[in-house]
This record gives structure tokens, sequence and C-alpha cells, in this order.
């Protein structure tokens, strides 16, 4: 598909054509297509648009979500991002050494069951608030995202002693309860 | 609003031939201000190199709001570095590989708060030039800072 004018030489046709990345899968690497990148005929530049960006950011996205232990640095540093927290109380929370997470965010190998931890923190939420509570961690909801969905879905509620994840889908109780509840699980 | 501050001559030498020290010089290139209110307000896109584009995809797992906002949140005393740099590994022009005249520049980000977050380490290093005629801000690399490489470049 021809595309537009190359910006670098000025001369050659541009195409978009698809290429595979590596994820990381725990110790393994799994091949990913679909990715998105525009290549000049004349001079063999390659680029990648903001669309582009987007689309390969979905794929990455949905890798995450659906291929188990498919845990790249981005998704940790995302984790980190989401509760304003630094590599070593990351590391703290998932029970691993001192510098763990700034080792697998530099590219270190993950074993299966770490990545597995990590994805979970990640996609499923209430995760990180329940790792906060069993070691003993004050996660700061004043530096949380106002719009992140982690915050429209923190509901550890007591149940008969526990505390029992509850959606916001199925519990009315949610709204009044994920204050008090949360800041529970953080004290 | 002028994108170029300073104006230099490209080496005479292949790049790869010159040392790390070699490549840089100073000051910097680009209007940071010129190029963020582009950015803004549509004059200038970004687009990446396909090596940037895997790095920011796999090592920070931006969108293209999170690379605008990094941008929007740069300030000059940010700025670590001018260099020499080619944008990717292939493209030659009558046989030629182009080299670019880059800024470098590194920020704690918090793409979640999308802002400057100073204990958001390791920050996030940049290196990025602007093709005026093309209206494109082209970033060449952009990455979590390694610490000893690129902490001497300081």
């Amino acid at each position: 598909m021809i595309y537009r004018k190359c910006t670098h030489c000025d001369i050659g046709n541009t195409r978009v054509v698809e290429y595979s990345m590596d994820i990381p899968q725990g110790r393994r690497k799994v091949k990913v297509p679909g990715f998105l990148k525009t290549v000049c005929d004349g001079c063999d530049y390659e680029y990648v648009s903001m669309d582009q960006l987007d689309h390969n950011a979905d794929i990455m996205e949905s890798c995450a979500e659906n291929i188990q232990a498919a845990v790249y640095p981005g998704i940790l540093r995302s984790i980190r991002e989401r509760w304003n927290i630094t590599q070593r109380q990351l590391s703290r929370l998932f029970g691993a050494g001192e510098s763990a997470v700034g080792k697998w965010e530099s590219g270190a190998v993950m074993s299966g069951p770490s990545a597995l931890l990590a994805q979970c923190a990640y996609s499923v939420p209430g995760t990180v608030e329940y790792l906060a509570h069993l070691a003993d961690f004050k996660l700061n909801r004043r530096e949380l995202h106002k719009n992140s969905v982690v915050l429209d879905a923190i509901a550890w509620r007591p149940h008969k002693g526990n505390f029992v994840y509850s959606s916001a889908a199925n519990s009315h109780l949610y709204e009044k309860n994920a204050e008090k509840v949360f800041d529970r699980v953080a004290a | 609003m002028q994108y170029r501050e300073y104006s230099l001559a490209p080496p005479d030498h292949d790049l790869e031939q010159l040392s790390d020290s070699g490549r840089k010089f100073s000051p910097r290139i680009w209007n940071l201000q010129a190029v963020q209110t582009g950015l803004a307000n549509g004059a200038l896109e970004i687009e990446l190199s396909t090596k940037a584009s895997d790095q920011v995809l796999l090592e920070l797992g931006y969108r293209s709001n999170h690379l605008k906002g990094f941008f929007a949140s740069l300030e000059r005393h940010h700025y670590l570095c001018s260099e020499w740099s080619y944008i990717a590994s292939e493209p030659k022009i009558n046989g030629m590989s182009v080299s670019y005249a880059c800024d470098v520049y590194s920020m704690g980000f918090n793409k979640g708060l999308m802002k400057q977050v100073e204990k958001m380490r390791p920050y996030v290093y940049c290196k990025f030039t602007v093709k005026e005629d093309a209206k494109k801000v082209l970033v060449a690399t952009m990455h979590p800072e390694r610490d000893l490489a690129d902490r001497s470049r300081r």
C-alpha cells in the first residue's frame, strides 16, 4: 500500500508493512505478529507513526491480558506509575529481593510465577491493594491517578474476618464502603 | 517561532568512526518551547524510529498520548546534551548515511499522572531531532536511563 512520500529522503514512496515482535513470556519469548511500521522503498528508512504506535500498543495490551506470563518491562513500570511507587517498593509488594523489579525492568528474565504475579497486579483490580495489605505497606491514595481503573475497582470488604474482593459491578455497597475499606487496608 | 536555536555543520566523518564524546556538541540545537508549541497546536507530529518504537512499547508501555504528555512536560533543565546521530541504521541517501543533530533530555515521568515526577526512576531518556521541512519531531531513542551509560553522558 503506497502511503506517501518519505520524510527522510523526500524521494521514495512509503508503504505500511507488518512485522513481528518477541514478547517475553516468563523465561521464554513468544513471537507476536501484526505490528505496523512504515518503510520507504527508496532509502529503506523505517518509522512508526503515532497511529501505528497506538495500534502496536493495543497488541501489547492484548498480549498482557491474554497470554499467560507475557510480561515486559513496560508492564512493571505501568504498575509503578499507576500507584506512583518506586522499584524497591514494588519489589517489596512482590515479596522479591530489593532490586528484583529494577533488574526485571532492565530486561532480566522473570521466572514464570513472578511474571504471573506481575500480570495479575497489572490486570486484576485489587491485586496491588491486597499485596500491599499482606506486605503491611501503605499505598498513598492521594498520589493515585484520579481516572485510574484501579480506583474504580478498589473494594476489598471485610467478610467473616477476611477481606473479600468485591467488584464495582456486583456490589451496591461499593461506593459507600470503598473509602473506609481502602483506608483499613492501607492502614 | 523558530524551531532551531543553533546551527552547526554536520561532521565530515562517518559517525561510526567517531567516539561517543566526538559525536557530542553544545549548546542545544532545538528550541524546546517552540517544539512543545508545535506539538500542541498540531504544527509538528511525532515520528519514532523503529528502534525507539520498540523501546517505547516494551520498556515504557507508552501510547501516543503519553509521548505527547512527555514532550509537554519537558523543561529546559532536563536537557542533558546534544549529539549527532543516525535516526535508523539503514537509511542512506545517495549511498550516504544521514546524520541528524539531536538534543537529549532525561526526565522522571509518570504516564498515569501525565506529569513530571521526580521519584519515578529510572528517568526516561529521550533523543530527538526536528525535521523542519517535514514538520516532524523524529525520536531516535527513548528508553529508561541505563544507569552507567546514560549518566556518563551528563
